[in-house]
């Protein structure tokens, strides 16, 4: 009898598995991507086939998705014309510098593998401030405020779009390889998260912040030092630190231990020159040629 | 014995298991083909118009509603066309040229998903972070060839769109909506829903939503229960419909409003003049170039008074007779020019106003002030003035969808003794 429940138990398990083979999945129903010659976006998006998924692994996108925002902001999509600028204009400050001064294949390896570009800032009013730019997980980076860019003020790109590149970036570089502890702690008892938006440039110098914004918090204070020393021109550069020095503060020599605290982590972990990315940087922003960098003439060298 | 039971209980979990993953299929199709079929429906939809879409936008829940034209090419090129004071500066825009698409998240959703500079301004965070709150994402609830209904994504205003038939130029078509927005909101007009023999007073007051209350009630704009609309070519569309109703469509029939269970009418004459001055706060400013002998006489006496005791100022004259609601009467403001020839004086006297039946009732009571009762003994020819404007009238209007264009006052007992008014908003 024993024999027979073992029988019928070990059939009833068998049936039982059998039924389990029979969930079928039909081939997908949506369709794949077509490549649409006729789509009003073709050109542009094949431009940045071309220039950007090919050559650096990266998707650079223009079209929103709301699903890819913080959904407690109001943004909007950038413009295609703007979405055009900036794709070019990335490639003259970004890419291609990265190509002159980094070691070979630089960027496609550690370069962001997504680019957004978002319309509108995020505007947080109740504390008064904005947010230009974003990495998350060290493989995309949003860059915000498109729509507001004047290719005829560069102080303005400078302060939205250059800095926040770079800025950027380094945030992706630090979450790869993070910063060396030391640099935390040559500020750590002057950081403000919540009230940094009420300092002013010079107070933010004189404590040894590149910006305001670097004063909110360690990892921010990184970024913006070094995205802080690529795109200020000589003049801007010095006077920060002169600045930050005045009075008896300790700002610019807490800045100068910043730097270099920046420079070598740059060199010993990911084998790029600071100095030499500045230059190439201040070369490129004072021979700014529109024509040329639409035309990609800065790539034919 | 226990080894028995324990093996039939395994066999059975194992069978009855292995059925247990197998859902009685509800619908013919699966999830996945039925979200695709809703896109590529909607996708054919929206393509479809050759002419494109005219689309009713309300950037959020309690904003007005826009008119916008919308093509959607077979491309994803979105071109927008509007005329407006928020998005256009209002003059007409008709290159606006943007990407859109039909994706996949929950349903089909609509998407603006680059920068349109008709659309967008009204989804900008600008300065305090928040906008306008317009929506660029849509949830598609319905698409056919005769209308769509979009839902924002993120603030949740209803859309609607309609087919613009072939031929229509986008000059016209906002000439047209420019026409008939006059036509029925011009100086504040307002409206009574009716629905099933319930009477509800609407508030317009040119602003692109009613404010509806009960019959005869004042609205309290802080609890206020709000109604966007737009007006179309052929009537107003609600974004949403007004109480318990299902009605959001309402075409201008002759002089009616209507709607499958409501209507959206002003009131009877009589009524209505009393509303619009009590309720909305509006006046009504007599014609006094063409008015009645009696009153034009009188007025011609005061015209003399003044003219003598201004000597100086040839232009000192009556220049206009308005009246308004008072706290417990109605108000008639007087101006007039005096010592300056083009600054007008203004003062104010109190006439008793009441509605009695199909009539009017309208009696002077005195000056409002020691100002207008100084300026009354200076010129005694005013009282007569003010008499001549009395009377139990009888009212008619020349265009009953929108009264302010005019009504005419008629006595009852004389019909020789008029008065032709028109309404503003104050």
């Amino acid at each position: 009898m024993k024999k027979f429940y073992q029988i019928l138990f070990i059939g009833t398990l068998l049936i039982g598995l059998a039924s389990c083979e029979k969930d079928k999945f039909t081939d997908s129903i949506f369709i794949d991507p077509v490549e649409d010659t006729n789509a009003y976006t073709y050109a542009f998006d094949q431009w940045l086939y071309e220039h950007y998924t090919v050559p650096y692994n990266v998707e650079f996108r223009y079209r929103l998705d709301d699903n890819a925002t913080d959904p407690n902001y109001n943004v909007v999509p950038v413009s295609m014309g703007m979405a055009d600028t900036i794709a070019h204009v990335a490639l003259y400050l970004w890419y291609d510098v990265y190509d002159s001064v980094a070691p070979a294949g630089f960027l496609n390896e550690n370069g962001p593998r997504i680019i957004q570009l978002i319309g509108s800032a995020m505007i947080n009013a109740a504390q008064g401030t904005e947010k230009l730019g974003q990495a998350e997980g060290g493989i995309k980076i949003t860059l915000m405020k498109i729509n507001k860019m004047k290719t005829n003020d560069i102080d303005l790109l400078n302060e939205y779009i250059f800095k926040t590149m770079h800025h950027e970036f380094s945030h992706i570089l630090h979450q790869k390889k993070t910063y060396p502890k030391e640099f935390e702690q040559l500020s750590a008892a002057d950081y403000n998260p919540d009230g940094w938006q009420y300092t002013s440039d010079v107070e933010a110098w004189q404590m040894g912040f590149a910006s305001p914004y670097g004063g909110s918090e360690a990892r921010e204070d990184f970024v913006e030092i070094i995205a802080n020393y690529i795109v200020k021109s000589d003049k801007d550069l010095n006077t920060m630190l002169t600045v930050a020095g005045q009075d008896g503060k300790e700002g610019r020599k807490i800045l100068e231990q910043k730097i270099e605290i920046c420079r070598t982590w740059l060199a010993e972990k990911w084998e790029l020159d600071l100095d030499a990315l500045r230059v190439e940087v201040q070369k490129r922003q004072k021979d700014m040629d529109w024509d040329k960098i639409m035309n990609l003439e800065f790539m034919k060298k | 014995m226990k080894a028995k039971y324990l093996f039939i209980a395994i066999a059975l979990v194992s069978v009855l298991g292995a059925c247990s993953r197998e859902e009685e299929n509800l619908f013919d199709k699966s999830a996945a083909e039925r979200a695709q079929y809703a896109m590529d429906n909607a996708n054919a939809v929206l393509v479809a118009p050759a002419n494109g879409w005219e689309m009713l936008y309300f950037a959020n829940p309690a904003s007005r509603g826009y008119n916008v034209l919308v093509n959607f090419g077979k491309n994803g090129r979105l071109i927008a066309t509007a005329k407006n004071g928020t998005t256009t500066g209002g003059v007409l825009r008709t290159d606006s040229s943007s990407t859109w698409m039909v994706k996949n998240d929950y349903g089909p959703i609509l998407t603006m998903d680059t920068y349109n500079e008709v659309f967008h301004a009204w989804s900008d965070p600008r300065d305090d972070g928040e906008g306008l709150q317009g929506d660029y994402e849509f949830l598609i609830l319905h698409a056919d060839a005769n209308f769509v209904k979009l839902k924002g994504k993120k603030y949740g205003a209803y859309y609607y769109l309609y087919p613009l038939e072939a031929g229509v130029k986008a000059a016209d078509y906002y000439t047209e909506v420019d026409a008939l927005q006059t036509k029925l909101c011009a100086n504040g007009n307002l409206f009574h829903l009716n629905a099933g023999g319930k009477e509800h007073l609407l508030y317009d007051g040119n602003t692109g939503i009613f404010t509806l209350t009960e019959t005869g009630e004042i609205p309290n704009p802080e609890v206020a229960d709000i109604y966007p609309f737009a007006v179309r070519r052929n009537g107003i569309q609600l974004s949403f419909p007004f109480l318990d109703l299902k009605d959001v469509m309402y075409e201008l029939k002759g002089d009616v409003l209507s709607a499958a269970s409501s209507t959206l009418a002003p009131a009877a004459p009589v009524t209505y003049f009393a509303e619009y001055i009590e309720l909305v706060g509006g006046a009504w400013t007599y014609n006094i170039s063409d008015i009645n002998e009696t009153t034009k006489n009188a007025i011609a006496d005061v015209n003399a008074a003044l003219k003598k005791a201004y000597s100086s100022n040839k232009k000192a004259a009556v220049k206009s007779l308005s009246l308004s609601a008072g706290v417990e009467h109605a108000v008639l403001t007087l101006s007039y020019l005096g010592n300056s020839s083009s600054k007008t004086t203004d003062m104010t006297y109190l006439f008793s106003f009441k509605v009695q039946g199909n009539s009017l009732q309208l009696n002077y009571v005195g000056p409002s002030d020691e100002n207008a009762e100084k300026v009354l003994v200076a010129f005694p020819s005013l009282l007569p003035m003010f008499q001549s404007l009395c009377g139990s009238f009888a009212i008619t209007t020349e265009s009953a969808i929108n009264p302010t264009a005019g009504v005419k006052m008629t006595e009852n007992s004389n019909s020789a003794k008029w008065f032709n008014l028109t309404g503003k908003q104050q």
